[in-house]
């Protein structure tokens, strides 16, 4: 994948498709934070 | 007067016009000054926090890594992308709201409620205080050298400029001010970044022909692995240089700080989201361009210009001081953080703590500013006459820092267990151990990155400490429930505010609203 070894371009896509659905997952976790007034 | 030239006092005259935009606004007292009366929304909340945290280092640390070892840089781009979400999901929500309910206005101070004894604070300060100065002194030189590189004048003037444009909005506004600028340079920051990207990815026809080209130059260079594969199965320097941008943030006072100045709770949550798109696009840039540098400009002297060179190389000029005032931006912002940070530990959690407790808050505001003054000048001083390597300060002053902090953040909101004698030990364990390291050279030796030997230090003596003297130093009942009160996504508890400092704005503000 572009003229990368198979390695460098795995670590690289897997490592940021990680943080992404870890970004994901938070969002899902955390969906009540808005609902609720925390207000102060 | 050049077209950079141009750009860069335009940017310079920006800044200190937000400065004083936001210093017109009533700041009433610490709270305000310090954290902006917490009333700061997702969007600038995230540039905020990942402004300061990027440094000249983005431009000059990041561009050479690439240009001397290739894909190996990417390590550190891949922790850094997630350090962020990372800091904003483990901290933030928890962080601001157990802050409020602590009623804490400094980063250091509300590690003294959470964990209740003077030596909390007067360690914390003192280590912190010890890596900032050095950290902005870092960014002092820095922003002093490029801007000599780009107006052409001497460097103790372009020094003397650099940190006071910085000081003079800093000392205007602010918590508000800093927040506010932050937020724009991290614009800028991005704009130039993509603009040199994209034109340097046009150079070399696109990525795929541009790994090509480094290919057909060393092999290596597209391995994980660095040039002549030096860090082939070093997973200890690997796994630190994973570490050090992703997990190493939450330690950093100045940047934790942007938590407890949400507007609500809740903030954290789009927050992260702003965060991880800013880094996406941000962050892999820096360390394209120094790779591909090699191919543009393959006989750099100094592989720090490497960004700086490409830029001249495939720039025009105007876009070159677009590009300068990015990397003014990246050094500024982490600076003006730093200073407001010292000046707050200084007079907030040295002076008044310890020397004067009777000091209102709009004579803490006083002091504060007078601090950032002469730390201004200290550092003017340091940077004219001898001044140090920026890269090495900064590695040393973040890993230190990262050491020392993160157990003790992370477990402040996270383990109820976590005692005052745990957070002790775990940042002297984690100071002594990435000093220790670092000044005895131990990363070559031992294969192993101070980063990844300090948190495990400072780790392991916050665990054990805290159970073996959970008889000794229980953790008080009001930080018990306090931390009850933060788990729930609620509303804090009226039992709660009643125990709080009421003179502290916001908090007068809501207890207004409660008695209403």
């Amino acid at each position: 994948m572009l003229n990368l070894p198979i390695f460098t371009s795995l670590v690289i896509a897997g490592v940021i498709l990680a943080w992404i659905v870890y970004t994901a997952a938070f969002l899902y976790v955390s969906r009540h934070y808005d609902r609720e007034n925390e207000d102060r | 007067m050049s077209i950079q030239l141009g750009f860069l006092v335009a940017y310079f005259l920006a800044m200190i016009a937000i400065g004083i935009y936001v210093s017109r606004r009533n700041l009433r007292g610490a709270e305000e000054y310090l954290l902006g009366g917490r009333t700061l929304g997702p969007a600038v909340t995230a540039l905020r926090l990942q402004s300061s945290s990027m440094s000249g280092y983005m431009f000059l640390g990041a561009g050479s890594l690439s240009y001397t070892h290739g894909y190996f840089g990417m390590w550190y781009a891949l922790g850094d992308i997630g350090g962020g979400i990372l800091n904003l999901s483990v901290l933030g929500r928890r962080m601001r709201k157990l802050s409020q309910i602590l009623g804490s206005i400094t980063s250091i101070e509300y590690l003294e409620h959470r964990y209740p004894s003077a030596w909390t604070r007067g360690i914390a300060a003192t280590i912190a205080l010890f890596c900032i100065f050095f950290y902005v002194l870092a960014q002092f030189i820095a922003g002093g050298r490029g801007l000599a590189a780009v107006a052409g004048v001497s460097y103790p003037v372009a020094l003397a400029l650099a940190i006071g444009v910085i000081v003079l909005y800093t000392y205007l506004g602010g918590y508000l001010a800093v927040a506010y600028t932050d937020f724009v340079q991290a614009i800028i920051m991005l704009v130039g970044m993509m603009w040199i990207l994209m034109a340097t990815l046009s150079a070399v026809g696109g990525l795929a022909e541009g790994n090509a080209m480094l290919g057909a130059m060393d092999p290596d260079l597209l391995t994980m692995w660095g040039r002549d594969l030096v860090y082939q199965n070093q997973w200890g320097i690997v796994l630190g240089a994973l570490l050090v941008f992703s997990i190493g943030y939450m330690g950093w006072p100045h940047v934790v700080v942007s938590h407890m100045a949400m507007k609500r709770p809740g903030v954290a949550r789009k927050a992260g989201v702003y965060s991880m798109l800013f880094n996406l696009l941000f962050i892999p840039g820096p360390y394209l361009v120094g790779m591909f540098a090699l191919i543009l400009l393959p006989t750099l002297s100094d592989p720090e210009l490497a960004i700086f060179s490409v830029a001249e190389h495939v720039l025009p000029s105007f876009a070159v001081g677009i590009v300068m005032a990015a990397i003014m931006a990246a050094i500024m912002s982490t600076a003006d953080a730093l200073l407001l940070q010292a000046g707050t530990i200084a007079s907030q959690d040295l002076y008044l703590r310890f020397l004067n407790r009777n000091m209102t808050g709009n004579q803490m505001v006083i002091v504060s500013r007078t601090i950032i003054m002469s730390l201004a000048l200290l550092g003017y001083m340091i940077a004219v006459v001898d001044p140090p390597g920026i890269a090495a300060i900064v590695i040393f002053a973040t890993t230190v820092l990262g050491s020392a902090f993160v157990p003790a953040y992370v477990c402040a909101v996270w383990w109820k267990k976590a005692n005052a004698a745990g957070a002790i030990a775990s940042m002297i364990a984690g100071t002594v151990t990435a000093v220790a390291w670092g000044l005895m050279g131990l990363d070559d030796t031992t294969g192993l990155g101070a980063m990844l030997v300090g948190l495990a230090c400072s780790t392991t003596a916050m665990i054990v400490v805290s159970l073996c003297t959970r008889g000794s130093c229980p953790v008080p009942k009001n930080v018990i429930e306090a931390l009850a009160a933060t788990e729930n996504i609620a509303p804090v508890p009226a039992s709660a505010w009643t125990k709080q400092d009421s003179s502290l704005s916001a908090q007068a503000d809501a207890l207004n609203r409660e008695k209403k």
